[in-house]
């Protein structure tokens, strides 16, 4: 019997799952195929072991031999093992590293393919309107490409929610469910995280409780503790480990972006009064990772300022020449307060890393004194 | 190896009663508590401070990490954590020899 799962290896989880109940009912898997995602099974008997998919882990093969696992199927860097009843189960970071090289190959893929179509597609209308044939106007056609480079967005937008809900699956993290009581609009907080830090220690002092962060805002609920402490993370790697750690310490998930080149998370822990404050990075290694973050928060605004900055220059250069358009005064203005403010923000940025690296000198003077 | 008997030997306290704690496979919840339980309540470990210990002797492969059934993560020590741990052990038996020889010529 073959039957083909198309995105098994994004759904581990459910994978497994398939495969035990498969098992259960008799049918034992005997080979996979990774080009054409079929699962090819052979009717035998009935059992109960479960399903373990294993990614790109060698090292730790012996170790689960030991325990008792069994290899059923190999293919490439996958392995299928089994087991009656497994006591310990390898770990899931290297499916996890898998997952953000994909998540990241993809959405280059489809930026860079299609938004090479859409300038091929431009061309291709600007010179047929130059022919002076009769048709549709140059302004009506350009919604041609324009569309076509949204659907791609709109795939990619879907396809970045779906990686990350199946990375947090894969985890094992759970996601608050609990309704905001307000929401706040704040431009930006994924740019200065200390400052983002020091703004939801205080709305915690306030007696709110941060519980979700979109692309503009932040919302809350009534706090449920007497303490609300906060932690982000900017890692140089993200590593599946340390999420699962984290989570199981007590620490609740609000909110993670995960590349192959940095992480950076935000964790809460709610703390009666009496209880020790927990921290989720030596403080030793945090200064490292305050600096870190500003650099590289720092090197993207000026990036951002630089390139806004030249725009403004050339466009009071052109001004100058007679060339005149009324929205172009508007773009010109815009582009010098982005210029500007990336300027601003980076000053009291890296003004807030000083101010974190006193309080962590006298945090660690305290702790030696202990 | 000689390598890695140079890196962890001396150990830091966290960082010998963490690898201690070992005996059998834990949770980083298990690893704190046993910590706490060993030093009567002196060692409380923080998330961050047993995390960063247990990624880095991970890295030198001092110990493993596995999953159990709720696919909490499990950690192992492995026969090189096991060499590294005794010739710690050894080094800490010469120290309390030395203490206990000089508290019975004071005594």
């Amino acid at each position: 019997m073959k039957k083909t799962r198309l995105l098994w290896s994004y759904q581990i989880g459910e994978t497994e799952k398939w495969l035990n109940e498969q098992a259960k009912a008799g049918y034992q898997l005997e080979n996979v195929n990774r080009l054409t995602r079929t699962f090819t099974f052979k009717k035998g008997e009935p059992n109960e072991r479960r399903f373990h998919i294993d990614f790109n882990n060698p090292k730790q093969a012996k170790r689960l031999q030991e325990v008792g696992w069994h290899n059923v199927v190999e293919a490439g860097k996958w392995t299928f093992r089994q087991m009656e009843e497994p006591k310990l189960y390898p770990s899931r970071n290297e499916l996890f590293k898998r997952l953000q090289r994909h998540t990241l190959g993809f959405g280059l893929f489809v930026a860079v393919g299609f938004s090479f179509i859409s300038i091929i597609l431009t061309f291709l209308l600007l010179f047929d309107s130059f022919q002076g044939e009769p048709g549709l106007p140059f302004e009506v056609l350009l919604i041609i490409p324009i569309s076509i480079s949204l659907l791609p967005l709109l795939i990619m937008v879907y396809a970045l929610r779906y990686f990350k809900r199946e990375e947090l699956k894969l985890l094992n993290i759970e996601t608050i469910a609990e309704e905001a009581t307000i929401k706040k609009f704040r431009f930006g907080w994924d740019f200065d995280l200390i400052a983002t830090k020091r703004w939801l220690d205080k709305m915690a002092i306030e007696g709110y409780e941060a519980v979700k962060f979109t692309g503009f805002s932040v919302h809350f609920k009534e706090k449920s503790a007497d303490f609300i402490d906060y932690e982000i993370l900017y890692t140089k790697k993200a590593d599946a480990h340390s999420f699962q750690f984290n989570s199981e310490m007590g620490w609740q998930h609000l909110y993670s972006k995960n590349s192959v080149v940095f992480g950076m998370s935000i964790w809460s822990r709610a703390r009666q009064l009496g209880e020790v404050q927990d921290d989720l990075l030596p403080i030793a290694d945090r200064k490292g990772m305050l600096k870190f973050q500003t650099i590289v928060t720092s090197l993207f605004l000026i990036l951002i300022s630089a390139s806004n900055g030249f725009v403004f220059y050339t466009g009071i250069k052109l001004m100058s020449m007679g060339e005149m358009l009324f929205i172009f005064p508007i773009i010109w203005v815009l582009n010098g307060m982005i210029a500007v403010g990336g300027v601003l923000v980076i000053l009291n940025m890296w003004n807030n890393y000083r101010l974190e690296v006193t309080a962590l000198k006298r945090k660690q003077e305290e702790q030696a004194r202990i | 190896m000689e390598k890695l008997y140079k890196k962890y030997i001396p150990m830091t306290e966290t960082a010998f009663y963490i690898l201690f704690s070992l005996n059998e496979p834990r949770h980083g919840y298990g690893i704190i508590k046993e910590v706490e339980q060993l030093t009567v309540g002196r060692i409380k470990l923080g998330s961050g401070t047993i995390y960063g210990t247990l990624s880095k002797m991970q890295v030198d492969g001092l110990i493993d990490v596995f999953s159990d059934e709720e696919r909490k993560t499990v950690y192992e020590r492995t026969s090189i954590g096991n060499k590294i741990l005794q010739r710690e052990m050894l080094r800490i038996e010469e120290l309390y020899a030395n203490i206990q020889r000089y508290k019975e010529g004071n005594g």
